[in-house]
């Protein structure tokens, strides 16, 4: 979800996203109260996806991923994939993978380290980041 | 100016390695929160004289999810302990005397004893 707000919209300076699902084709028979599959319904799947528009995620985005995640739907290879997009389209991202957290993280270390990620990116890119209009013009 | 720049990344190696490698923590607010103990359970004795006031671990250390674990027949299991693998438990229990409010603390296991 986070992933898709930066992708289609400029009114967020900055996101972060965890244990997502970026590339629904990668669960093509269905996901969530959605039943129809990945052949029946390939424009859902795309347009559901933000890695289609890696290329238009155009503000800092924080990735965290439990290495260990056997969620179905959301294998640690769907954070690795989009920040592998958004990196190889000059798009700014961070991937954070916890080692041997599930979907949920559940270690102290792991909870910890997730929290001071999230706030130094958020100090970094929403708190103590120049207006927009100093910076940069909005994009598109 | 070669060597110097090799020099400057021989100095450099340790730092980024180091400040890659380690968890970190978030500020102390934050901390004060995450180590507030959780809500304990109760449970009364069967001579109703007694309660056991119970503290349930909220975050396990990193070492317990680390530990072996081997799938049998569907079961997680972690061989150190012959047990379930990431078994839930108590990190501390006391008894209360109903009569008169008196709480006795029961010694525990720490979570690095357990393991």
């Amino acid at each position: 979800m986070t992933a898709n707000l930066p992708a289609h919209s400029d009114i967020f300076r900055a996101g972060i996203a965890r244990s997502g699902a970026y590339n629904r084709t990668l669960t093509p028979f269905g996901f969530q109260s959605e039943r129809r599959s990945f052949w029946e319904a390939p424009e859902l799947y795309a347009k559901v996806s933000p890695f289609y528009y890696a290329d238009k995620i155009n503000e800092p985005i924080l990735l965290i991923h439990g290495e260990a995640d056997n969620n179905q739907g959301t294998f640690p290879m769907q954070s690795e994939r989009l920040f592998a997009a958004i990196s190889g389209n000059g798009g700014k991202s961070r991937l954070v993978i916890l080692p041997l957290e599930a979907h949920g993280y559940s270690a102290k270390e792991s909870v910890e380290h997730t929290l001071f990620e999230m706030i130094q990116w958020f100090d970094k890119y929403v708190k103590n980041a120049k207006p927009r209009g100093a910076q940069q013009p909005v994009a598109q | 100016m070669k060597s110097k720049l090799i020099l400057l990344l021989v100095l450099a190696l340790p730092i980024t390695i180091f400040s890659q490698g380690a968890y970190k923590k978030p500020p102390k607010e934050i901390m004060d929160v995450l180590d507030a103990p959780a809500s304990p359970t109760t449970t009364v004795s069967p001579g109703r004289d007694k309660i056991a006031i119970l503290e349930p671990l909220r975050y396990p250390p990193i070492a317990e999810l680390a530990q072996l674990m081997l799938r049998l027949a569907g079961l997680r299991i972690n061989p150190n302990t012959n047990g379930q693998h990431r078994q839930s438990y108590f990190v501390s229990m006391k008894l209360k005397n109903i009569a008169d409010g008196r709480e006795i603390a029961v010694p525990a296991a720490t979570a690095t004893e357990l393991l």
